[in-house]
């Protein structure tokens, strides 16, 4: 029963995300950032949410990704594709470098430690102007083909590679958390010392998590990358990490969809409001505010929470309402 | 030697404004345990409040006694509505909570103050340079670096030789105990957050005919005070001290001296200090 629901469910996402092929360009703009930011927000709560390490320099990840790709195109000519995959690789072995001195400390040195080093990057690409172009950015970018349609022309192909980037993290990371590493994780986020007592090697799954989440990220700068065609700075400033973060808290740390909802509310609060009044981030704020506060399980984990009850009212539901991993002091 | 000198006084100088800011940040922590990103919404506070003040009536030692009230107001309200009933929910979720809080101070602030960029002048008193052997020193700098040292003395007299003082430090090691022996830990609570908050304040004023007012210098001094906790170690007055002077050294020289790399050295700093001392140069190691 409830696998069916789910194979319904994810049909019906598909329908839903072919149906953007054939929308105007500006919603399909809208659609393929939401699912960019979606990607990246998910990849983020990964750790967040599965893992309890509250990280607060996610978008180095991101950042490297896209740098990578645009750079290696605009510099060697290296066709988006295989830019890419380079990218991804890269912010997955970046990942795991900077994991590998972060997870040593734990609650708010570790937020700090990974501040910094995204920071650092931060600074390094401001600094090396002639590879990164600095606070103005590298243009000149051509997205690749896709069989034959240009990305850089059809905003219909470059939605529909989004749109195929989604689905494939989503599933990913849904079978991932389902699985034993998955349960590992959790057990992590739900008490470290007792997860150590049993025998795991925590360090090492922490590190692994870290390494995913930062890989999967990846995977969002590299799509941005053929979205924007565009990199500058901004993409690797702290305001990154903590717009992630905003993305994740909306949606929800519970499940595995909840932060790309999360990236859908942020993103369309931020288009709506800032075009009828120019204080949207007080109102953003509020919104992320209460429900750090009330809603701790996010919008997506309570409307899903209460479709949930309401298809089948006679059993109490086991809504897996997980809490915003708690300080470990 | 001229050169160091005057970039001495200018180190100390943003020593002071940082240790201001990071003190109550940490006071907050080790008594409370809690943190605060907001802190630098109240710095950012100040200097708006002193620029208004300023404005109304000319003078910059009205603004000085007076100007730290509304944040430290504020700071009451937000302990009381929004951070009491998160005490018991973890850092993380105080960290989340403290986070939002920027977005609507920042655009409160805009909506009060708009987005223009202001200086302002220090105060006659201080309105000049001094001038020894060939090193000009512009005094208002020498008057904060005094100012911020006469905060240090004061918020140390306080904790350490005052009653108040002994209840806040009763209060750090066992809040429990604290209130068994009939301290109103509450109370304590809201007017540290207070005590906090005013410092910062003061801070954003005395650091006003410096850095001027604009959005965005909340985050610019919070990133600092922050790293200022974390290498001094969290909870530490004398932590703040060593790390606020540590930070504004390394910025300072950094920025004179190897200016293509200033912006990585504190960062670097930082991840040096975590990563062989996460608790900090003075933080105790929490079990």
């Amino acid at each position: 029963m409830k696998h069916r629901n789910q194979l319904l469910l994810i049909a019906l996402l598909c329908v839903l995300l072919a149906a953007g092929v054939f929308a105007s360009d500006y919603v399909s703009g809208i659609a393929a950032e939401i699912m960019i930011f979606g990607i990246f927000a998910m990849s983020l709560n990964l750790l967040v949410g599965y893992t309890g390490m509250m990280s607060f320099g996610h978008a180095a990840f991101f950042g490297i990704a896209t740098y990578m790709v645009i750079g290696l195109g605009v510099h060697l000519g290296i066709s988006g594709w295989w830019g890419a995959l380079a990218a991804i690789a890269a912010s997955t072995a970046l990942a795991a470098l900077i994991g590998a001195f972060c997870i040593r400390v734990t609650g708010i040195p570790f937020l700090m430690l990974t501040m910094a080093f995204s920071q650092l990057l931060f600074a390094g690409a401001l600094k090396w102007r002639s590879l990164s172009g600095g606070t103005d950015g590298l243009t000149g970018f051509v997205p690749p083909d896709l069989f034959g349609v240009s990305l850089a022309q059809s905003a219909g192909a470059r939605y529909a590679v989004v749109a195929v980037g989604f689905l494939l993290v989503l599933l990913f990371l849904n079978c991932l958390v389902r699985s034993p590493m998955g349960s590992i994780f959790i057990g992590i986020r739900e008490n470290e010392q007792r997860m150590r007592a049993i025998g795991y090697p925590v360090q090492r799954f922490k590190l692994l998590a870290f390494t995913i989440a930062g890989g999967l990220a990846g995977v969002a700068g590299a799509l941005y990358a053929f979205f924007n065609a565009y990199v500058s700075t901004d993409i690797l400033h702290w305001q990154q990490s903590g717009d992630a973060m905003i993305m994740v808290v909306l949606g929800g740390t519970g499940t595995v969809v909840g932060p790309a909802v999360g990236a859908g509310i942020f993103l369309l609060l931020k288009t709506v409001i800032s075009s009828h009044n120019e204080y949207w981030a007080l109102w953003v704020g509020a919104i992320f505010i209460a429900c750090v506060m009330f809603l701790k399980e996010g919008i997506w984990g309570f409307v899903s929470g209460r479709l949930r009850n309401h298809s089948r009212r006679p059993r109490a539901t086991q809504a897996p309402a997980v809490p915003t991993a708690e300080a470990k002091k | 030697m001229d050169f160091f000198v005057s970039q001495l006084v200018n180190s100390l100088a943003l020593g002071a404004l940082l240790f201001m800011t990071a003190a109550g940040l940490s006071l907050i922590f080790g008594l409370m345990n809690v943190v605060n990103l907001a802190h630098g919404s109240f710095f950012m506070i100040g200097a708006f409040t002193a620029m208004s003040i300023i404005q109304l009536t000319g003078n910059f030692w009205i603004a000085l006694g007076v100007g730290w009230v509304p944040a430290a107001a504020l700071a009451v309200l937000m302990e009381r509505v929004f951070i009491r009933p998160m005490y018991s929910s973890g850092h993380l979720n105080q960290v989340l909570l403290t986070f939002g809080f920027i977005f609507v101070f920042g655009d409160a602030c805009r909506f009060v103050w708009g987005t223009d960029i202001r200086n302002i002048a220090p105060p006659a008193l201080f309105d000049g340079s001094l001038h020894i052997g060939g090193v000009i020193l512009p005094l208002y700098r020498l008057f904060v670096v005094l100012f911020g040292g006469v905060v240090g003395l004061a918020l140390w007299w306080f904790l350490e030789r005052s009653r108040i003082g002994a209840m806040v430090r009763a209060g750090v090691d066992d809040p429990a105990t604290a209130a068994g022996i009939g301290i109103n830990v509450p109370l304590l609570f809201a007017a540290i957050f207070a005590l906090g908050a005013a410092l910062a304040a003061i801070g954003g004023i005395v650091a006003s005919p410096i850095l001027g007012t604009y959005l965005g210098m909340d985050i610019e001094i919070l990133i600092p005070a922050f790293i200022v906790i974390v290498i001094g170690g969290m909870g530490s007055l004398r932590g703040a001290l060593v790390g606020a002077l540590l930070v504004a050294f390394i910025d300072t020289f950094g920025k004179a001296y190897f200016p293509d790399y200033a912006l990585f050295l504190v960062y670097l700093l930082m991840v040096l200090v975590l990563l062989t001392r996460p608790q900090g140069l003075f933080g105790i190691a929490r079990g």
